[in-house]
């Protein structure tokens, strides 16, 4: 499903005097299939932006348009009430430190209470199936973990059962906010091939929101910059950090490979790469053995 | 001279969970020591036992050579090593800043006149003077975690500990963070211990100390560390991006003849390299 935001505002307190919007009128179209990358300061809009997405936050009178799929979020009246029940099955949330959130007794009953929720009419043998599917989705064994305690388990893993959480309802959407966070390298690697693997076997696209500029350089097929409310850049990651200028001016790090790619353009030796590491790589190999194709 | 030491220290959170095995460690005192290891290797653990919030199933830690076992203790050597955390929205606990960073003075019972000289003292060296009667929750993370420092700076801490602390923050937050904390260990002379999974901000400590299923099994500097790229990888860690680079371009025949621990080492070397070529 495609998402379309077409400016989108949003502010918390909208009776306020001197109100403050956190959204000032997003555009941003999200393909289905997309890997994106949603960058920007603290504070820029970017977590407000994806608690529109699957109606968490309502968009708000003369608050713009927002489309998702089929569904036709933007304001309508206030008597006009939504089922937000359907639109939240295909567009799953994954919220900063998840595993935070775990609180069932057993890994299983913690994964199909979303399921059983949202979709009430499943026999046992469907919600053993779909909880099987889904824990074997993340990485997990099954039969090793579906009896135990969530708090039993390592941080990575708690993370993975979070996940498979929302996996378990057939998301075609999956938006995860700062997916890493805490992690350490191997387990962020690993998070990542994660997320690569759902993406191809289980949902259609991912949005998440990261810090990390060299993991979005490195991950994402798109990239959405957030800036004051906004979005002010939206491309491919070779596009978006063209600029190292304008990325400072934003207040944003430079991914490491576009760093090193505008040092070595300031001195007149000019490297073209997809900004990945190993793109990045082999671009200098190239440019050292043939002396800067 | 040392000013932490742990000998033979094991640490058991119940019968079947020993956290840390036989660890000894001694933290030179105005050193800045970085801890690194996987998500539940025992950093946490290590930095709890460290000022008396847990104290040793077996082995022992001293503080300036006071023993955390013994409870008449305490008061002193967590006086003298400060703990920050990673949550900032957990560490804070007043509705003022001021408020806030004078909490701890007034647990330990200093005249009102010494806590409000500490006060403007300690919020001008991590540079939040200007939200002095500001409210914690309009804070950004990196504010808040600066708050919390300067709580723990008031009662004048010979060590400072920084468990995680950047964890939950943006890259902006980070480095205002870590530009507080590596100005206290010059120009103060403060002991720092940094918890991390940031390789990159750990390239300039004095030491750093690899902890694995709660024991150390790398002790070094940032170079000998960073060095040692395939042992760190199966330790569940790595070395920063820059040095990754650098070994994998050497690995397809492009030499860097130095060794490469940030970017500007890395950029300046590619710079060479290429004008060569």
């Amino acid at each position: 499903m495609r998402i379309v935001a077409k400016g989108l505002k949003y502010s918390y307190d909208p009776k306020a005097k001197f109100k403050s919007d956190a959204l000032k009128g997003v555009d941003l179209v999200i393909e289905e299939g997309d890997f994106l990358g949603i960058i920007g300061r603290t504070g820029s809009g970017k977590s407000t932006f994806i608690q529109h997405l699957n109606g968490l936050l309502p968009v708000q009178k003369d608050g713009g348009t927002l489309l998702v799929g089929d569904y036709d979020l933007s304001f309508v009246n206030k008597k006009a009430k939504k089922s937000f029940k359907d639109l939240r099955k295909k567009v799953g949330m994954v919220f900063q430190y998840p595993e935070y959130q775990l609180f069932a007794e057993t890994v299983f009953s913690d994964v199909a209470f979303g399921l059983k929720n949202f979709s009430p009419n499943l026999s046992e043998e469907e919600v053993e199936d779909r909880v099987r599917t889904a824990i074997n989705a993340v990485g997990l064994n099954y039969f090793e973990v579906k009896d135990k305690s969530p708090f039993d388990l390592s941080g990575g893993q708690k993370r993975r059962v979070a996940i498979a959480g929302v996996i378990v309802n057939k998301p075609e959407v999956l938006v995860l906010d700062e997916p890493v966070a805490g992690l350490d390298p191997k387990g962020k690697d690993e998070f990542m091939s994660l997320l690569h693997y759902l993406k191809k076997e289980f949902v259609k696209t991912i949005v998440i929101v990261s810090h990390d500029m060299d993991l979005v350089c490195e991950n994402c097929n798109k990239v959405a910059v957030f800036a004051d409310g906004k979005v002010v850049k939206h491309g491919v990651p070779k596009d978006v950090f063209s600029s190292a200028i304008e990325m400072q001016n934003l207040g944003l790090e430079l991914p490491l490979t576009v760093y090193l790619t505008a040092l070595l353009q300031e001195r007149g030796i000019n490297i073209d790469s997809d900004l990945t590491v190993d793109g990045f790589i082999n671009a200098v190999i190239s440019a050292k053995n043939g002396g800067g194709l | 001279m040392s000013i932490i030491k742990a000998q033979n220290l094991t640490y058991y959170y119940d019968k079947n969970s020993r956290a840390l095995s036989d660890v000894n460690i001694e933290i030179e005192k105005g050193s800045f020591v970085a801890i690194i290891g996987h998500n539940g290797s025992g950093k946490s653990t290590l930095a709890r036992l460290f000022n008396g919030l847990l104290t040793p199933t077996l082995g022992t830690v001293t503080v300036n050579g006071l023993d955390t076992r013994d409870k008449k203790n305490h008061f002193q050597i967590r006086k003298t090593v400060g703990v920050v955390f990673q949550n900032p929205d957990n560490q804070l606990v007043a509705s003022i800043v001021e408020d806030d960073v004078a909490f701890g003075m007034e647990n330990i019972g200093l005249p009102r006149d010494e806590m409000l000289k500490r006060v403007d003292y300690v919020l001008n060296t991590v540079g939040m003077s200007n939200f002095k009667t500001a409210t914690p929750s309009r804070l950004s993370g990196g504010q808040k975690q600066r708050v919390a420092i300067a709580g723990v700076l008031a009662i004048m801490p010979e060590v400072l500990i920084l468990d995680e602390s950047t964890a939950m923050l943006d890259p902006v937050g980070r480095d205002e963070v870590m530009s507080v904390v590596k100005k206290l260990n010059k120009e103060r002379g403060i002991t720092v211990i940094h918890i991390t999974h940031y390789m990159d901000e750990i390239v300039d400590a004095d030491r750093v100390i690899v902890l694995s299923d709660g024991k150390v099994v790398l002790k070094g500097t940032p170079q000998e560390i960073f060095a040692q790229k395939n042992r760190l990888v199966s330790l569940g860690l790595n070395v920063p991006l820059s040095t990754e680079i650098s070994t994998r371009l050497d690995t397809c025949g492009v030499k860097i003849d130095k060794q490469i621990l940030t970017k500007e080492d890395l950029g300046e070397a590619l710079c060479a390299l290429l004008q060569k070529a």
